[in-house]
């Protein structure tokens, strides 16, 4: 409605007398979308001018010399990553590869991490950080962050190559909308992530990445953990089956909607232990449904609530995983090759790279056989369906194989393989 | 304003040139306004292409720009669309391309509604059933009053050309139309019948226009269809 009052007074500010009368329908429409333009031009600019005024207004201290042309720049938006960093920057370092760790939390675990050829900095975060990232003089960037040049981290022109790896067994299917499009390289998992880029990249017409399949270096660093830690003690003081319920936060999470029948089912049954993992962020989103699934099933001989940092120990003591669409459902699949019950989150695709594709991705389609996918009609045979998954897993071994081949290769050696590719890029840049 | 002068001189000449050959002010508006429009068709049909090839941008990118707005907001939003934008190699300033048509026919408008409103020639010059093309027609008597027939016979074939146009462009800009042509149907009431006559004339010819883009248009769509 403010179009066309606006329509109205532009013709009469435009058009001496009464001439607007010749406009037949083909100009009039033509005026219209020239003033719809105009109107959305100015807009646009406008938002340019003040988005890009923040920019420039945060906190300037933390700055690193932006004038020194660094070699390899690590970059973490916070400690969450440092596990899937860890390995590259180990490998990086005994090689002797000089490079530098830029992180945006000050209390990153990283920057306590004592390396011999690799420096380490806070850099801030938000703008101070984006001021340093899109000044950088580099020649290889490898980050977790996404989005670039589409958010706020752009390219910047005197950095020769940018890199991305995943950080997580799923799929970046769930990456926002064009989050790896600028990037010159991606670091994957396996072949499924290579198989979106692909498709993507042929949709939009855009240049073909180098894709690297490492592997999953977060994964490695669990591993051996695994391998060095002590984890073999008695949770439950009783031997039954463990059950690990390991949902995501948020409405579509399976505490949320299923939470109370799904608990009263199972530790009336007195079947199983039960161990409730909730999402971290449960407890402070969703804290009134944590405080009343907690005072209704209290730990017991046979429930426990695990809270704890590590997930080691919970996946460890699980003999079968109950989850929706948790990151920690491949996690649990690849350390501790056990099946997991998915109850089918609703995957909300808008605004994401998951639109763009012509059919669900690999470790969505794997859901259905890495154990049962389950709906809310199945909850009141859940215990059969549990004691069933337990008893046969025959198939289970040849899924996994699959599925390490498209989400998580070569165990151990992400790594390794990371740092070949950097050292062969820089090479070729000499 | 002597911007628009050699087109007024234009119609001037056209139109004593006409009336030379028939003898008739009213047919010679009706000639000179299907000789300006025949000499426009190029300059229509280069504006309705580059109009269209901005519609075509802007259809592409909608569904995109709906699920962006249906999920991000802000600053993130805007990011999205900025990127969209560059992915279609496309710039809001690119619209302002499809005016250049406009900017083109201005003149036409401005220099012609100019002349004919000063145009002494026609005054007192009966044409058909009008008395007087210097003066509103007061064709339909009603009561105490007299009710102009022309503005409404001209805001008919402006719908109707509305109509057809209608079919190529979105809703929105259907209904922007539809209220545009009644505007002028309220503004030109009372113009005289003269200048009625040749607008009517305008936009018999627009319809015929229009009805030939949309079946372009049509043409075109199933060509794409067919080769989809």
């Amino acid at each position: 409605m403010y179009y066309i009052i606006g329509i109205f007074l532009i013709y009469f500010l435009m058009l001496p007398d009464g001439a607007y009368a010749y406009l037949d329908p083909g100009s009039g429409s033509m005026l219209i979308s020239a003033l719809v333009a105009l109107v959305t031009i100015l807009i646009f600019m406008a938002k340019n001018f003040i988005y890009d005024r923040i920019k420039i207004t945060g906190k300037k201290s933390n700055i690193p010399d932006l004038k020194r042309e660094y070699n390899v720049v690590v970059y973490s938006e916070g400690g969450q990553y440092w596990n899937v960093f860890l390995p590259v920057l180990s490998e990086l370092d005994a090689r002797g590869v000089p490079s530098v760790y830029f992180t945006s939390r000050e209390d990153d675990p990283g920057l306590q991490h004592e390396f011999k050829h690799i420096e380490k900095q806070y850099i801030g975060e938000g703008n101070n950080a984006f001021i340093v990232l899109n000044r950088l003089r580099a020649n290889f960037v490898l980050m977790t962050t996404p989005g670039l040049g589409v958010l706020q981290i752009k390219r910047s022109k005197w950095v020769k190559h940018y890199s991305h790896i995943t950080h997580s067994t799923s799929t970046c299917a769930t990456y926002k909308a064009y989050s790896l499009d600028y990037f010159d390289s991606v670091l994957v998992g396996g072949s499924a992530d290579r198989e979106i880029l692909r498709e993507l990249e042929a949709k939009r017409k855009s240049q073909k990445k180098q894709i690297e399949i490492i592997g999953c270096a977060y994964l490695d660093i669990l591993r051996s953990k695994l391998k060095n830690g002590q984890y073999d003690y008695e949770l439950f003081s009783s031997k039954r089956p463990t059950i690990l319920i390991s949902p995501t936060w948020g409405e579509h999470g399976l505490l949320n909607r299923y939470g109370k029948q799904i608990l009263s089912l199972l530790t009336g049954a007195g079947d199983f232990n039960i161990i409730v993992r909730p999402h971290p962020q449960s407890f402070m989103s969703e804290k009134k449904l944590m405080d009343d699934l907690v005072a209704n099933y209290p730990d017991s001989d046979n429930l426990k609530w695990d809270r704890e940092k590590d997930p080691l120990k919970a996946m460890y003591h699980a003999d079968l995983m109950i989850s929706d669409f948790s990151g920690i459902i491949y996690d649990f699949l690849f350390l501790f090759e056990r099946p997991v019950l998915t109850f089918k989150a609703q995957f909300e695709k808008r605004g994401r790279e998951a639109m763009d594709l012509s059919d669900d991705s690999a470790d969505i389609k794997l859901l259905d056989r890495i154990g049962r996918t389950l709906q809310e009609s199945d909850i009141p045979e859940l215990i059969s369906i549990i004691k069933s998954s337990l008893t046969d897993q025959t198939s289970l071994p040849g899924v996994i194989r699959e599925a390490q081949e498209a989400l998580a290769q070569f165990p151990g050696e992400a790594g390794k393989r990371a740092a070949d590719f950097i050292e062969s890029v820089i090479k070729k840049q000499n | 304003m002597i911007f628009f002068y050699p087109i007024e001189l234009l119609m001037k000449f056209l139109l004593e040139h006409f009336f030379s050959l028939t003898g008739s002010y009213g047919i010679s508006l009706i000639l000179t306004s299907l000789t300006i429009n025949t000499v426009m068709i190029p300059i229509f049909w280069y504006a309705e292409k580059l109009q269209q090839r901005e519609r075509d941008i802007q259809a592409a990118m909608r569904p995109k720009i709906q699920e962006y707005k249906s999920v991000f907001k802000g600053y993130e939003l805007h990011l999205y669309i900025q990127n969209l934008y560059k992915h279609h190699g496309y710039h809001p300033v690119y619209a302002l391309r499809s005016l250049l048509g406009l900017f083109i026919q201005l003149p036409f408008f401005v220099a012609t509604y100019n002349f004919l409103s000063h145009y002494g020639a026609v005054r007192g010059v009966p044409f058909l059933f009008i008395d007087d093309l210097g003066k509103p027609d007061m064709l339909i008597p009603l009561m105490n009053y007299h009710i102009n027939l022309l503005p409404f016979v001209m805001t008919g074939f402006n719908l109707l050309a509305s109509f057809v146009y209608g079919k190529m462009i979105t809703r929105a800009e259907q209904i922007n139309i539809y209220i545009i042509a009644l505007f002028f149907l309220v503004l030109l009431y009372a113009s005289p019948s003269g200048l009625l006559l040749y607008w009517t004339c305008n936009n018999i010819f627009s319809l015929f226009k229009s009805m030939v883009f949309a079946w372009q248009l049509e043409q075109r769509q199933k060509k794409q269809n067919n080769g989809a």
